[in-house]
């Protein structure tokens, strides 16, 4: 009768077997999947735009559908982030406007996949690969980090969630920014290797060797399989 | 003089003159205490305790951040020391107007109030500097770029606790326009305001 696998299992991460406690959850356990949006791995999105290589960011696309699959059936929670702003780009602090025209892709303005990083618009939806499905959470962010002026920790407070598992893009910024802010916060967390990436494959290495330092400074590293190996038991 | 000399990707501060103020900007550094100073071996230290006291003089704000962990927290995290062990403790002396603000996390922000303290300075561009350039420094840079702050961190005033990955931590920072502000140097800003180098306090 019970939905809770209370077997202790761990999975095969760096530097230790996550999750600390011993146990892997899937009652208290959430798949966060960060900003798998057009705009950041879509041909004609945000990232594209800047001229940045879209393979490095698409790479984990398909390892991470397997793990929502996998995750969907284990009864976890999933939650998905955006990063967007409003229509009239008042939540966007004039300085990441002003950097963002500069580079030549302004916020707000018009592109191939509708108006750059702006909420509604078909280059801020999630790409089909890894789309949400109805009942999972999705938090709408204006920042790097999804705990910054969102309803994240009252989301993961109020269903009784207190480990994440973290796949998205980009590792170096959203991705870690949110990982920090989960952290910090006291969430166990455990990012997947191969279900992310960098606009430069150098700040994907270091973004996950800074997780490991110091004995787990922001938590723990895996792959996708060690996940699924320690899924299906 | 309207920016900072020779920042990357851009010209600091983003609004150039008007930001490029003693009166609007905060120097903010993580980490100063002997826990992580012991890491500088090259003089890091006496070159933050000068550029502080330089800009202090010119009326910036400085801001020492200093992590420790609560007895209670869940997870017991190796890294941050105990707020009651000896070397919680901050390793540089603080004057009169400077404010410490004590986290219990990596990131300067968690707690709230150094967001309130330097929003009721009025102090919107901030200078980064400190220990654990890719763990504390980095932490409390990206609570700061999206609360809005116009950050520039300063690449020979931040000490990694490994070389490789607070240069690629330095190097993120740079990446798509600036994503987490812009990285120069403590000469470079001091120049900016006016100080040459023969008025720069000597360590």
């Amino acid at each position: 009768m019970t939905t809770t696998d209370t077997r202790a299992i761990t999975i095969d991460a760096d530097p230790y077997p996550w999750p600390f406690d011993g146990t892997l959850d899937p009652a208290h356990t959430a798949l966060v999947c960060i900003d798998w949006q057009t705009d950041f791995c879509g041909p004609g999105g945000y990232v594209d735009t800047m001229g940045y290589d879209l393979s490095l960011t698409r790479a984990g696309l398909e390892p991470t559908a397997k793990v929502l699959a996998a995750v969907r059936d284990a009864g976890w929670t999933v939650i998905h982030t955006r990063e967007g702003h409003r229509p009239d780009l008042s939540d966007c602090p004039p300085n990441k406007l002003w950097r963002s025209q500069r580079i030549g892709a302004g916020i707000g303005d018009a592109g191939p996949c509708g108006r750059i990083l702006v909420r509604g618009e078909p280059g801020w939806e999630i790409v089909p690969e890894v789309a949400p499905i109805d009942g999972e959470l999705i938090v709408d962010k204006p920042g790097k980090g999804a705990f910054y002026a969102t309803d994240l920790d009252l989301l993961l407070l109020r269903n009784e969630i207190t480990h994440l598992v973290f796949t998205g893009i980009t590792t170096d910024v959203c991705v870690h920014t949110t990982m920090r802010e989960a952290n910090d916060r006291g969430y166990e967390c455990l990012l997947l290797s191969d279900c992310t990436g960098a606009t430069d494959h150098d700040n994907y290495l270091a973004a996950l060797k800074i997780v490991t330092m110091q004995g787990g400074v922001f938590g723990a590293v895996a792959t996708s399989d060690a996940l699924l190996s320690a899924i299906a038991g | 003089m309207t920016h900072v000399a020779d920042t990357i990707p851009y010209p600091w501060p983003y609004d150039g003159e008007a930001g490029l103020d003693p009166s609007c900007t905060a120097l903010v550094v993580t980490g100063a205490q002997e826990r992580w100073t012991k890491l500088d071996t090259d003089g890091a230290l006496a070159r933050i305790v000068g550029c502080a006291d330089t800009l202090r003089s010119l009326g910036v704000t400085i801001v020492f951040v200093t992590h420790a962990r609560s007895p209670h927290a869940r997870r017991p995290g190796t890294d941050l020391p105990l707020a009651t062990d000896p070397d919680a403790t901050l390793a540089v002396r603080i004057e009169p107007g400077d404010l410490v603000v004590d986290t219990p996390a990596h990131d300067g922000f968690l707690s709230g109030r150094l967001d309130h303290e330097l929003r009721a300075r009025g102090r919107d561009h901030l200078l980064f500097a400190g220990f654990g350039a890719e763990v504390l420094l980095d932490s409390t840079l990206r609570s700061a770029n999206d609360r809005g702050y116009e950050c520039l961190t300063l690449a020979d005033a931040a000490v990694p606790f490994e070389a490789e990955t607070g240069a690629r931590a330095l190097n993120s920072i740079t990446m798509s326009g600036g994503i987490f502000g812009a990285v120069g140097t403590t000469r470079a800003v001091l120049a900016a305001f006016g100080v040459t180098a023969s008025e720069e306090v000597s360590p």
